[in-house]
């Protein structure tokens, strides 16, 4: 996209100078001289100038005549980029000049501030390239240096602190934090720009979410963090704090701007994501959340997603009043009524639930190698090992189809739904993995998502219970309705799958067996079932509650 | 005699109805004076004979219950030194 107004070339020059600056202050670090300090502070004055100039540019070329939306919003975020440039090239002028309050200027060498420049230089480098070329991602890459520069001065920060406790040196210690608090200030700033640039691309104020720094906190201390893997990525977060509902109506949330979540991977990946999305959007507009923007180069491509607020189901689950949660549940099983029915087609289908199964065993295994069940006998009783129940079991999974398909969400966990009390609707997150398929596998997901929630014996445990007992007869209902008479076989398919894969992310040994255990007992009755019809099979409905 | 220690342990999940093999099989072990407890890897071969003292235990505690059989036998004829004393233990939780 072309810089309108004549304003190009004074935005590269902006944007260099700027580097430039950034670039010696680095070197003044190194080794303060005299020239330098004074080169750098002329140079503030320089930048100073052209900022103004880029502003006096664009406000003439906004007044000149009528313009479409698209180039203001770009004049709006250019003049934000080059506010912020400004202030860079500021804490620049700041960083030097504290330096003379040092008793030796070799004292800040103790500590390692070259990743700050290296962080600061890479996003500025980034800068005319997102413009032009319209770029989210490398928009996205310079958000995430704010995130990358916070960390780096969490970790200045504790140690200057730290040495502050001793006593000796203050004076210095508090200059050198000075010094990193600018530079960690340049972060704020580089952030701002990340978010103009979006705006400029996208065309809404987006807030990038705490989600996406979070991850990256993740990543930095070295946990993998697959971004589309909710179950790992709840497992970590636990659920959205501060998520309580009452009935008073939240207020102003139309002044904050758009919250909104990055999801960047492997072409393929996004791509069917995206596809997903628009299905879903079809659907039911509204259930999904908006797509912003989609860009995809070679094998990686890049989504930026609305982040819909309000509570997941598990929060309603957890903290709201029955009322409230049983109306929660209303929407969802109405919601999945409706796309269950418009998207039914009379194809036999299956989910596969035992290759699903046999797919995350190794994961299972890293954490419990016990659960890897031998033959076992008891005087004259044998018990099969766990491969030839799976293997019996794959067989009963091949002839168990489904006598139609409907669109599945496909990772339909409590967390992957989110309910919104002042608007009355429900909205489906995560829909990557969605497809045409057997609908008992969206069932088995939610309910066992339900009960693996980390509640003790209580009136909570009493309530999840009900929830997943309700849930069941739900789908029992809509089985009968149409004529579906493998459905509690299926069942019995899908649950212990679900119990057995969800141990892998549980670390209370206790509770991990408890799964384990019901979904070997799901496994002993399929397989002891199998020869007979498969509409004589009854599923032990006890498995589900505790 | 060498001190010996040797351990099996399995646990399942069942309800009122397949829970009848597993008595089914101790009790034909106690029939038989043979009770091979095994998996793959390793081997207990009780031989229960003799006084078999029976121990019955049961317990509710807020809705959970708890029912316990122990079986304790010693396997050295009387009077041997370090006559060690076998034990089966059978427990049932149940969540109510």
């Amino acid at each position: 996209m072309r810089i309108p107004g004549g304003l190009d070339e004074n935005f590269r020059f902006l944007v260099l100078e700027v580097r430039k600056q950034v670039e010696e202050t680095l070197n003044f670090l190194a080794e303060p001289s005299q020239l330098l300090l004074e080169r750098i502070n002329n140079r503030d004055d320089y930048i100073d100038t052209m900022k103004s100039l880029i502003e006096e540019r664009s406000y003439a070329f906004l007044i000149g005549s009528g313009i479409d939306r698209r180039t203001a919003n770009l004049m709006r975020s250019i003049n934000t980029i080059a506010s912020n440039l400004e202030r860079i090239a500021d804490f620049s002028v700041n960083v030097v000049n504290q330096m003379q309050y040092l008793s030796d200027a070799r004292i800040l060498a103790r500590y390692d501030f070259q990743p700050f420049f290296d962080e600061t230089f890479r996003a500025l480098e980034n800068i005319t390239e997102a413009l032009t070329r319209q770029d989210i991602s490398l928009a996205f890459a310079i958000c995430q240096a704010e995130f990358h520069i916070d960390s780096l001065y969490k970790e200045a920060f504790d140690r200057i602190l730290r040495e502050l406790g001793a006593g000796a040196h203050t004076g210095d210690l508090v200059t050198s934090l000075f010094i990193f608090r600018y530079l960690e200030r340049m972060g704020d700033s580089l952030l701002n720009i990340g978010e103009a640039l979006i705006f400029a691309i996208v065309g809404e104020r987006l807030k990038i979410h705490q989600y996406q720094a979070l991850r990256e906190h993740l990543a930095s201390s070295g946990i993998e963090f697959p971004i589309t893997d909710t179950v790992e990525f709840q497992s970590i977060w636990g659920t959205r704090s501060g998520c309580r509902i009452g009935t008073v109506e939240d207020k102003g949330e139309e002044d904050r701007p758009q919250r909104v979540i990055f999801k960047e991977g492997r072409a393929a990946k996004i791509l069917a994501e995206k596809r997903n999305l628009e299905r879903w959007q079809e659907l039911m507009p509204g259930l999904p959340p908006r797509i912003f923007g989609f860009q995809q180069k070679d094998n990686s491509a890049s989504l930026l997603l609305e982040y819909l607020g309000g509570c997941t189901f598990q929060d309603v689950l957890l903290n709201s009043e029955r009322e409230i949660l049983d109306n929660a549940l209303f929407l969802v099983t109405e919601t999945l009524g409706t796309i269950w029915r418009d998207t039914m087609k009379p194809e036999p289908t299956g989910a596969r639930y035992i290759p699903q199964l046999l797919a995350r065993m190794d994961d299972v295994y890293r954490l419990y190698p016990r659960f890897e069940r031998d033959r076992v006998r008891i005087g004259g009783l044998e018990l099969d090992p766990l491969g030839d129940l799976l293997r019996r079991a794959d067989e009963a999974d091949q002839e168990l189809t489904a006598p139609f398909s409907v669109f599945i969400h496909g990772d339909f966990n409590v967390n992957n739904v989110i309910y919104h009390h002042n608007e009355q609707r429900v909205h489906f997150i995560d829909l990557h993995r969605s497809a045409d398929s057997d609908y008992v596998q969206d069932v088995s997901v939610f309910l066992v998502s339900n009960f693996r929630l980390p509640v003790q014996r209580s009136r909570l445990r009493v309530r999840i219970n009900r929830v997943v007992l309700d849930f069941l007869r739900f789908a029992q209902g809509f089985a009968a309705e149409h004529g579906d008479e493998t459905f509690a076989a299926r069942m019995a398919l899908g649950l212990l799958r679900s119990f057995f894969t969800s141990t892998r992310f549980e670390l209370k040994a206790d509770f991990a067996k408890v799964m384990y255990l019901r979904s070997i007992y799901l496994l002993e009755k399929l397989t002891a079932h199998h020869g007979r019809p498969w509409r004589d099979f009854t599923l032990p409905e006890d498995v589900l509650v505790v | 005699m060498p001190r010996s220690h040797e351990s099996f342990k399995h646990e399942s999940l069942q309800d009122c109805d397949s829970i009848t093999k597993y008595f089914n099989a101790l009790s034909e072990g106690f029939c038989g004076g043979t009770l091979s407890l095994s998996t793959d890897s390793k081997r207990l071969l009780l031989k229960p004979h003799g006084l078999i003292r029976l121990e019955v235990e049961g317990k509710r505690k807020d809705g959970q219950v708890k029912l316990s059989l122990h079986f304790h036998w010693s396997e050295e004829a009387p009077g041997t030194e370090d006559a060690a004393e076998e034990s089966l233990v059978i427990s049932s939780e149940e969540q109510g």
